[in-house]
C-alpha cells in the first residue's frame, strides 16, 4: 500500500494505491464548523442530492445508468466528529481491468453530477424532490420514539445539557425541518461548496498522474482557505449527578449512562482510553456485561462507548423492566472498583489484543483504510504502526490514573410502561 | 487426503471441499496467495433451526414436540462451559471475535480473528462439541432471553412480521418467531437442550466453511485432529416431522393498536410452488429476485411513484420460500393506507419486465459476484447460504446469471398469483381517533 498525500489548492487529494482490491474506491469529505441549526439542512440535502441532477431527471433515471457503469454505488452519509459536520460522499466501482476503458471516469462524471449539477431553478430546488424529501424526512422524525433504543440515547444525550454540542441530535430537529425551504436549503448548499474544508481519497490499482489529473479537472471546488478549528469539544464542567426519568409504553428499560471524561491529555485520550473502555463495556468479556448480562440477567444488551472527542463515554443498555436502579448500582461499583485499581493483568491483555486485532482488521475494507488515513488527516493523531506499538505499552497505572478521572455525569432511563399497550 | 478443488466460474477463484469419515463437510476460500489481509473467518453450522420443533430424539423413538424458541435458547447455552473458560472469555484473550445466530433453517457459530488461527479453531470446535446444560444455568438465561424478546417487542416492524407470520402460516413453524413466546421460553428444560443438541449436532449433519488467511491442509488437519478427541460418529438418520403447509391463508385482516405515529404494513401474498415452471430452486430464485430488484428496486416506476405520491416513507419487498410455498412479502411504513393498498394491487396484477432492463441488471449482478470476491467474509456468508438453501455450492452463478432470460423471465410472471393475501396494520389508535376528531 503506497499513501501520497497532494495539495490541489481547495482540497487535499489523498491516493492509496493498493492491489488488493478489485473496486476503485472515491471518497470526498466535506466539514464546516458543527452548528445545531444546519444538522437537518445537511441531511436534508444528503438526501436530495442522492435523488437526481440535472443530467438524471429522476432517481429512475439515476439508477439505471449507476447499473450501466457495471453497478457503481454511490452513497452519502452525515455525522458529527467533534466540533465538525462532516459529510463523505463515496463511490466504489470495480477497476477498468474488469469493466470496460472509460468506465471508471464515466462514474466519476456520475458523481461529479450529483455534487455540482443539482436539479436546481432559479436558486431554489427541484420541487418535486424537495416534497418527497420532506416528507419522508418528516415521517423519520415523527416516528424516533418507535425505536426505542436510539430514542433513548438521544434524549439520554440531551439530558445532559440541552444546548450543548454533545447533546446535539444527528438525525435533526422536526422544528428545523419545518424552516427549511427549496430556497434556503440552496442557499446552504452553496454555503456548503464554497466555504467547507474538502479532502478527497481514492483507493485502488491506480496511477498517481492519472487521478490527479481527473481530479484537477473534474472537481474544480474553489472554496475558499479557512483556518481549521479544534475538533476537540470543550469538556462539560463537573457537577453532581443527574438522573431523569422518562415513562414510555414499552417491554423494558432503555438506561443510557454518561460518563464525564475530566482534564484528559492527549495521551490518555487516544491511549489508554481505549483500553479503559474496552475493560468497562467494549466487548463481551468486558465488565458490564459479565456483571449486568451474565451475573445478574438484567440485560441482552449492555455497551459502553468512548465519544473521545466529546470528552464523554455513553453507556447504553435495554434492562429488564423496573430493574434500571439495580443496573445503575452495579455501574457505580465496577466504575469505584476500577478507579480503586481493581484491573488485573489478564483484563489489560485481553483489552490489547482487541485493540491490535481491530487494527489488522483496517485493510479488510478499504473504506476502513481511508478512514484511518483521514483521522490522521483531521486529527493528528498517530498512524496505525505508531498506535499499535503505543498502545501495548500502556501500563495499569496508566490506565488506573485514567480512571480517577472518569466520573458519572447523566443517569437517563427510559421507563417501560403498559400504558398504550398492544391488543 | 485428496480434497476437492472447486473453480468458482468467471471469478478466478478456487476454493477447497472435503467430508470427513464423521460426515462433516469442510468448504475452505483461502485468499489469493499475495495477499496481505490476515483476517479469517470460521463459520461452524449445524442444520437444525427453529423450523425443526417436531422430531424423533435421538436415542428414542416417538416424535416428540418441543417448546418454540429452543433453537436459539441451546445457541445461547452453548457458551456455558463445565469447567475453565468460556467462549466469551477465550476469545477476549485471544483477541477474536466469536458469536453465533439461529434462523428458522440452521444455527451457526462465527469466529473471526486475525491471529492465533489454530487455537480459536480448535476452541471453537471444541466448544461446540461439549454441551454442558444445568437446570440453574437454564434459568439465568431465560431471564437473558425474555429480555432480547422484550427488546423485539418493543419494535413496531418486528410486531408487524410476527403477527403476519401467524397470519399466513397454519402449520410451518415460520408462523412462531425464532425467538419463540416468552412463556415458550419459560418451560424449556435443561433435557430438552440435551434431546436438541444430542439429535442435530452430529457432524452429518453440520459444516465448516472457512475463508481468508487459512492454507486448506492445514485446516483439515486440525479439524480432524480436534474432532478425534469426540466421539463422533456418521449417523444420517434423523426423522423430523414435514408439514404441507396449505395454500391458503390463515387470517386475512389484521389490527394491532401500538403507539406509532406512522403505520406499518405487512402484506403477504401466498402462493402454491407448483406453479412455477422452474422447478430448479436455485434458478427459480434468481428469477423471483429479478423481479424484487427490477419491479421494486430504485430502478422502478413504481418506487419512484408511491415517493412522489407521498404513499409510503420506507419501503421493503422480498420473497419468501417456505417448502411448498412461495411468499411474496411487502412491508412498508405507510402514509397513506388505502391509496397504496388500491396502487399496489393495481401494480402486481399488471407486472411487466422489458429485456434491456432484465439485461442491465444481469451485468450489475455479475459485477457484484466479481467484487465480491475481495471480501473472505462475503464468500464465507454467500457459501454458507447456498448450504442452508440448497445443501450444496453454486459454483457457477455467473453462469447462471448469464443465461437468464426474457422468455422464462415472463413465465414466471405469469405464475405469480397475488389473490391470496394477508394484511396486518399496526396503527395507533389514539392518535386516529384524535385526527378524526
Amino acid at each position: 500500500m503506497n499513501y501520497i498525500k497532494k495539495d490541489l489548492g481547495a482540497y487535499n487529494l489523498h491516493i492509496i494505491k493498493t492491489n488488493l482490491y478489485k473496486t476503485i474506491t472515491v471518497k470526498i469529505f466535506f466539514r464546516e464548523e458543527a452548528k445545531k441549526e444546519n444538522i437537518t439542512k445537511r441531511n436534508f440535502l444528503n438526501r436530495i442530492i442522492m435523488l437526481g441532477s440535472n443530467d438524471y431527471k429522476t432517481k429512475v433515471e439515476l439508477t439505471k445508468a449507476e447499473q450501466d457503469l457495471y453497478a457503481v454505488n454511490i452513497s452519502c452519509t452525515n455525522r458529527r466528529i467533534g466540533n465538525y459536520l462532516d459529510t463523505g460522499l463515496s463511490l466504489k466501482v470495480l477497476n477498468d481491468k474488469y469493466t470496460e476503458p472509460g468506465n471508471f471516469e464515466k462514474s466519476l462524471d456520475l458523481l461529479d453530477s450529483l455534487i455540482f449539477n443539482p436539479k436546481v431553478t432559479n436558486k431554489a430546488f427541484d420541487e418535486v424532490d424537495f416534497a418527497t424529501v420532506y416528507e419522508e424526512y418528516k415521517a423519520d422524525l415523527n416516528s424516533l420514539s418507535e425505536d426505542k433504543m436510539t430514542y433513548a440515547l438521544i434524549k439520554g444525550l440531551e439530558a445532559i445539557a440541552p444546548n450543548n454540542i454533545v447533546s446535539y441530535r444527528g438525525i435533526g430537529y422536526l422544528e428545523d425541518l419545518e424552516k427549511i425551504t427549496k430556497e434556503n436549503l440552496y442557499s446552504y448548499y452553496e454555503e456548503v461548496i464554497k466555504h467547507n474544508f474538502v479532502d478527497i481519497f481514492v483507493l485502488g490499482d491506480v496511477e498517481e498522474e492519472y487521478i490527479t489529473n481527473i481530479f484537477r479537472e473534474k472537481f474544480k471546488i474553489n472554496t475558499f482557505k479557512k483556518q481549521p478549528i479544534k475538533a476537540l469539544v470543550t469538556p462539560l464542567k463537573s457537577s453532581r449527578i443527574k438522573t431523569v426519568k422518562e415513562d414510555i409504553s414499552s417491554e423494558q428499560d432503555n438506561l443510557i449512562v454518561t460518563l464525564n471524561l475530566n482534564n484528559l491529555t492527549d495521551y490518555e485520550r487516544n491511549y489508554p482510553l481505549s483500553l479503559y473502555n474496552a475493560i468497562l463495556g467494549g466487548g463481551s468479556e468486558s465488565l458490564l456485561f459479565r456483571e449486568i448480562r451474565e451475573k445478574n440477567s438484567l440485560s441482552y444488551y449492555i455497551s459502553s462507548t468512548p465519544n473521545k472527542l466529546d470528552n464523554l463515554i455513553i453507556i447504553r443498555g435495554g434492562i429488564a423492566r423496573g430493574k434500571s436502579n439495580n443496573a445503575v448500582n452495579i455501574i457505580k461499583k465496577i466504575l469505584k472498583d476500577l478507579e480503586n485499581g481493581k484491573i488485573d493483568d489478564e483484563q489489560i491483555n485481553k483489552a490489547k489484543e482487541y485493540y491490535t486485532s481491530a487494527i489488522d482488521d483496517i485493510i479488510e475494507s478499504p473504506f476502513q483504510i481511508i478512514e484511518s488515513y483521514y483521522m490522521i488527516e483531521l486529527l493528528g493523531v498517530d498512524d496505525i504502526e505508531t498506535k499499535r506499538k503505543k498502545m501495548l505499552k500502556v501500563t495499569r497505572d496508566e490506565i488506573i490514573a485514567l480512571a480517577k478521572k472518569i466520573k458519572i455525569n447523566t443517569i437517563y432511563i427510559l421507563e417501560g410502561s403498559d400504558d398504550n399497550g398492544e391488543n | 487426503m485428496i480434497m476437492e478443488k472447486i473453480e468458482l466460474k468467471n471469478v478466478d477463484k478456487t476454493i477447497y471441499r472435503e467430508v470427513l469419515d464423521n460426515g462433516l463437510e469442510i468448504i475452505i476460500i483461502p485468499n489469493e496467495k499475495f495477499s496481505k489481509k490476515k483476517n479469517y473467518y470460521f463459520n461452524y453450522g449445524t442444520y437444525y433451526g427453529a423450523l425443526n420443533n417436531e422430531f424423533v430424539p435421538k436415542g428414542k423413538n416417538k416424535m416428540t414436540s418441543f417448546p418454540s424458541g429452543i433453537a436459539h435458547f441451546l445457541e445461547h447455552k452453548m457458551f456455558e462451559s463445565k469447567d475453565g473458560e468460556k467462549p466469551f472469555d477465550f476469545y477476549a484473550r485471544t483477541g477474536s471475535y466469536v458469536n453465533a445466530l439461529t434462523s428458522y433453517k440452521n444455527t451457526c457459530y462465527i469466529v473471526t480473528g486475525n491471529k492465533k488461527m489454530k487455537e480459536n479453531l480448535e476452541y471453537l470446535l471444541t466448544f461446540v462439541n461439549s454441551p454442558y446444560f444445568t437446570d440453574e444455568n437454564v434459568k439465568k438465561e431465560q431471564g437473558i432471553i425474555s429480555e432480547e424478546a422484550a427488546m423485539n417487542e418493543d419494535i413496531p416492524d418486528y410486531l408487524a412480521y410476527k403477527t403476519i407470520s401467524k397470519n399466513l402460516y397454519k402449520l410451518s413453524h415460520y408462523n412462531t418467531p425464532i425467538l419463540g413466546t416468552i412463556e415458550s421460553i419459560k418451560s424449556i428444560t435443561k433435557e430438552d437442550l440435551y434431546n436438541c443438541y444430542n439429535t442435530f449436532y452430529r457432524p452429518s449433519n453440520m459444516f465448516l466453511v472457512v475463508g481468508g488467511a487459512v492454507s486448506p491442509d492445514e485446516i483439515i488437519k486440525i479439524t480432524t485432529d480436534t474432532l478425534k478427541r469426540f466421539s463422533l460418529e456418521k449417523d444420517d438418520n434423523i426423522k423430523v416431522k414435514h408439514y404441507k403447509e396449505p395454500v391458503k391463508v390463515v387470517k386475512e385482516y389484521e389490527e394491532i393498536n401500538a403507539p406509532v405515529n406512522i403505520d406499518k404494513l405487512a402484506i403477504g401474498f401466498k402462493m402454491d410452488k407448483d406453479r412455477f415452471p422452474l422447478k430448479n430452486k436455485v434458478i427459480l430464485n434468481l428469477y423471483l429476485n429479478m423481479i424484487i430488484s427490477l419491479c421494486f428496486g430504485a430502478s422502478s416506476s413504481f418506487r419512484e411513484m408511491v415517493r412522489k405520491r407521498h404513499l409510503v416513507s420506507r419501503s421493503g419487498y422480498y420473497f419468501q420460500d417456505v417448502d411448498n410455498i412461495i411468499t411474496f412479502m411487502v412491508e412498508v411504513d405507510s402514509l397513506n393506507t388505502p391509496v397504496y393498498l388500491k396502487e399496489l394491487e393495481n401494480y402486481l396484477n399488471n407486472l411487466n419486465i422489458e429485456e434491456e432492463d432484465l439485461e442491465r441488471i444481469k451485468k450489475v449482478w455479475i459485477s457484484s459476484e466479481v467484487i465480491k470476491t475481495d471480501y473472505a467474509d462475503s464468500l464465507v456468508d454467500s457459501v454458507v447460504d447456498d448450504l442452508i438453501n440448497y445443501h450444496k455450492v453454486i459454483t457457477n452463478y455467473v453462469e447462471l446469471i448469464k443465461n437468464m432470460n426474457i422468455t422464462t423471465m415472463n413465465e414466471v410472471l405469469r405464475s405469480l398469483d397475488f389473490t391470496n393475501k394477508a394484511i396486518v396494520k399496526v396503527t395507533n389508535n389514539e392518535n386516529n381517533s384524535l385526527q378524526s376528531n
